[in-house]
């Protein structure tokens, strides 16, 4: 088998392993992401972005995935910040509205109460906002937390409870109506 | 309304720890995009294992197209070089052949040592001598 020959045949192998990486650890990256950007879309592009960029990367081999991922995702958020893109946000849902599957107002509603828990989140500091992104989207446990974290369950607890504490002011401060 | 009534107005608002639990899980359903998959947990202990992942291999059909093109390359440079090496030999070839057409008017009567006065070394074409030149009368004798 010539060179050519074996470098085509390792394509396969090489698109599994990513792929593979992709469904154990893209939730993370994009915990992580939204956790810099408070944006659920823009972290959602951070994490395709740092993965086609792995997919058609060229150079020296990667030996650090997730660092790897991480840095490009953050690299691309901080450029995405610095263009400062005008572009409007659609309501979501806003394509279910043919045929009536869904209540403008309820979903306009929903919009709202997303947007002031987003902004509230973003007021924390980022090692709190990070806690509770963490646990709320990804239901890790204090002890996994603690493990990725490098610091003691009880710490994550603490800091968990503390966020809660805080983000339930700021709600408050805002006029938050809840249920 | 005294200050009595906005603290309990205020205590009224605040969100218990519960409801917070109950709000921030709500939030998180709607809020982590559908298209992610749900996460397995690695510890950082499995995690600090090298994954190598090797660069991305361009195409078969690239490879062959970048090998034409080297090949394409390399013929070039060796036919540039043998048109140089042909206007070298060339040249040195008209300088030799100069040298060869001379003419008499060209020719002095000095050996190729130039006029060092030795009388030994041939002169002409014929083996002639410097020295033999000396003899030769150029007036026929009275």
């Amino acid at each position: 088998m010539t060179s050519s020959e074996s470098a085509a045949a390792g394509v396969p192998a090489r698109n599994e392993e990513i792929a593979c990486f992709y469904r154990e650890n893209s939730r993370e990256l994009w915990a992580i992401f939204y956790s810099m950007c408070s944006d659920p879309e823009r972290a959602h592009d951070a994490v395709q972005e740092a993965f086609v960029r792995l997919h058609d990367h060229q150079g020296e081999p990667v030996r650090d995935l997730r660092a790897w991922l991480l840095r490009v995702g953050q690299n691309w958020l901080r450029d995405v910040a610095r263009r400062k893109s005008s572009g409007c946000s659609l309501l979501p849902g806003l394509d279910d509205f043919t045929g009536g599957a869904v209540d403008p107002r309820q979903t306009a509603e929903l919009h709202e109460r997303q947007q002031q828990i987003r902004s509230a989140l973003a007021e924390l500091n980022e090692d709190d906002r990070r806690v509770l992104v963490m646990k709320y989207s990804m239901d890790w446990s204090a002890v996994q937390m603690a493990a990725v974290m490098n610091c003691s369950a009880a710490a994550i607890d603490m800091r968990l409870s503390r966020a809660r504490r805080r983000l339930a002011e700021i709600l408050v401060e805002q006029g938050y109506q809840h249920e | 309304m005294n200050s009595s009534d906005n603290r309990s107005l205020q205590a009224q608002s605040q969100l218990s720890d519960q409801q917070m639990d109950l709000l921030l899980r709500d939030f998180f359903a709607s809020e982590v995009p559908r298209a992610l998959p749900e996460s397995g947990f690695s510890a950082p202990s499995v995690r600090r294992v090298l994954t190598t992942i090797a660069p991305a291999v361009s195409s078969p059909a690239a490879s062959l197209r970048s090998v034409r093109l080297a090949a394409a390359l390399a013929i070039a440079a060796l036919a540039l070089c043998a048109l140089l090496l042909n206007q070298d030999a060339e040249r040195v070839a008209t300088m030799a052949a100069k040298a060869k057409t001379a003419g008499p008017e060209d020719t002095m009567l000095v050996s190729p040592q130039g006029d060092t006065g030795s009388r030994q070394v041939p002169v002409g074409a014929d083996g002639l001598l410097l020295q033999e030149t000396d003899q030769i009368q150029l007036a026929p004798p009275r």
